[in-house]
């Protein structure tokens, strides 16, 4: 055991000291916040390429980062968006966990990011650059500007991590995985810290396309702003996004050893597979269920602890469906008692990233003891029977907190988080 | 292009690449001793080149690029001027 592990274990907990959120909610923790509780909507209509021939008028989209703020501008063109978007909010973590430059021990400090798709945009510009002017006007930093790990690797290079620097490819799953991912780094007890979170930026021509051929996309005629609405009668798929989400997660003596502020504890991971279809959730939600237990047994609890759950539910019928009834199969009695928010009714759904949203969105109820509303849910599908937060934010006494994660290729995770008091 | 006009083009060109000022490259800078290009922001300058210039230029002619004042040079030789 190096000098500076003190308990660490399977059961150990963990401290979340520092959130950074770049998102469509806005850039900056206090920002995405202060919205999402407003309930402020994220999603628009499609800005960053022409999509009108596209069938899909909504997306959410980062409209307010300035990037030279944290990141140095001779680097950026050398980023794809995903890249930037994600240290971005390595950076904002760093600074909202008081961390001073240069105290981190390198060696002890780690970053797991998770990524779905990686640099869309880069290969679409670099792409027409092939085709129509030939393959020696390929852009010479394509390749480590698209590779999935690239986010981590800026997060490494900037904030000086010398730790483990891994990337989780599990789609929508990913931004969850990576932070119990971290978990896990912690309890074996090869880093002290880790940034773990999220990253991506698929608001590209291709990844509308590509999500739109799947008929997966919300089309619906109503205003761009209020096409994410999850577990919503009306709702006809998901509103894509882009944005990253970071948070500080760190051993709990190394938090209170510098007095750091303590959002809540990491305390529980459970991953499982569907092994059932490329897309579709089984229609028995046994992935999804396993996952939560996993996560809820990691931590030493049981489902009737639960105070709070922020659900993965983007908006697709199918979806919210099976998780509500896997959500209801493990509450049994206490369905309808349990807030359950779906915060993608306000940021839309940011694939790679969103886990890592969610997470610091529920670090943040149970810091501030609140329960996110789920924007735009107005009419409760009736086969998605659960305590919604509707209309506007509740305050109640939140001790045990979950949120979900599921991706394509049927990968599931979830995450236990508890309050943490002084 | 007069030669001036080529020089100023490549110099911005640079520039551009590299993130400066192009009132502080000069002729006789060597591309990694002296502005500090890694390898990849070479074959970048390379790329901006044939952009600029409308030319392609060949990896065996690449090596032989190692000062500002060599790449124009070699634009000057490849318009034909």
């Amino acid at each position: 055991m190096s000098a500076g592990a003190g308990q660490v274990g399977q059961r150990a907990r963990a401290a979340i000291t520092g959130i950074g959120l770049v998102s469509p909610l806005g850039t900056g923790t206090r920002k995405s916040w202060d919205a999402l509780l407003a309930g402020t909507s994220g999603t628009g209509p499609i800005t960053r390429f022409d999509a009108s021939r596209f069938g899909v008028r909504a997306a959410g989209e980062v409209k307010d980062l300035e990037p030279e703020l944290y990141v140095p501008r001779g680097r950026i063109r050398h980023m794809d968006r995903f890249s930037l978007l994600g240290a971005c909010a390595a950076r904002l973590a760093v600074m909202d966990a008081s961390i001073e430059d240069g105290s981190l021990d390198p060696e002890r400090t780690a970053v797991v990011m998770g990524v779905g798709l990686g640099g869309l945009s880069t290969i679409e510009t670099v792409h027409e650059a092939l085709r129509e002017r030939g393959p020696r006007f390929v852009n010479p930093y394509f390749i480590p500007m698209i590779i999935p790990n690239m986010a981590a690797g800026w997060v490494s290079m900037l904030c000086g991590i010398q730790g483990e620097s891994l990337t989780v490819a599990t789609a929508c799953a990913s931004g969850a995985h990576a932070l119990g991912e971290a978990l896990a780094l912690l309890r074996r007890g090869t880093a002290d810290v880790v940034l773990a979170g999220g990253a991506e930026a698929a608001v590209t021509a291709l990844g509308v396309a590509g999500f739109a051929a799947m008929r997966a996309l919300s089309t619906r005629d109503v205003e761009p702003s209020m096409a994410s609405c999850p577990f919503d009668e009306d709702r006809d798929g998901f509103v894509m996004a882009e944005g990253a989400a970071v948070l500080v997660v760190e051993r709990l003596e190394c938090a209170r050893a510098r007095g750091a502020r303590i959002y809540a504890l990491l305390a529980g991971y459970g991953a499982s597979s569907d092994a059932h279809d490329l897309t579709k959730p089984d229609p028995d939600g046994r992935g999804a269920l396993l996952a939560m237990k996993r996560a809820l047994g990691d931590a030493g609890l049981r489902p009737e602890s639960l105070d709070h759950v922020n659900a993965h539910a983007t908006g697709t019928p199918l979806g919210d469906r099976i998780e509500a009834a896997a959500l209801g199969e493990l509450l049994g009695d206490r369905r309808s008692l349990v807030p359950v928010t779906s915060t993608k009714g306000s940021t839309g759904h940011l694939l790679g990233a969103a886990g890592a949203l969610e997470a610091g969105f529920l670090a943040l109820g149970l810091h501030h003891q609140v329960a996110p509303v789920t924007l735009n849910l107005n009419r409760p599908d009736p086969r998605c029977v659960l305590d919604h937060v509707m209309g506007e934010p509740r305050r109640c006494s939140i001790g045990v907190a979950m949120t979900n994660a599921f991706g394509f290729g049927g990968t599931n995770a979830c995450l236990v988080m508890t309050r943490h008091e002084e | 292009m007069n030669y001036e006009d080529l020089q100023q083009e490549v110099t911005r060109a640079v520039a551009r690449v590299i993130d400066r000022d192009a009132a502080d490259i000069e002729m006789d800078m060597l591309f990694i001793e002296d502005l500090g290009c890694q390898s990849l922001q070479i074959m970048e300058i390379v790329l901006e080149l044939q952009s600029v210039f409308g030319i392609e230029i060949p990896d065996h002619d690449i090596d032989a690029l190692r000062s500002v004042g060599d790449a124009v040079q070699y634009v000057k030789g490849r318009l034909g001027g």
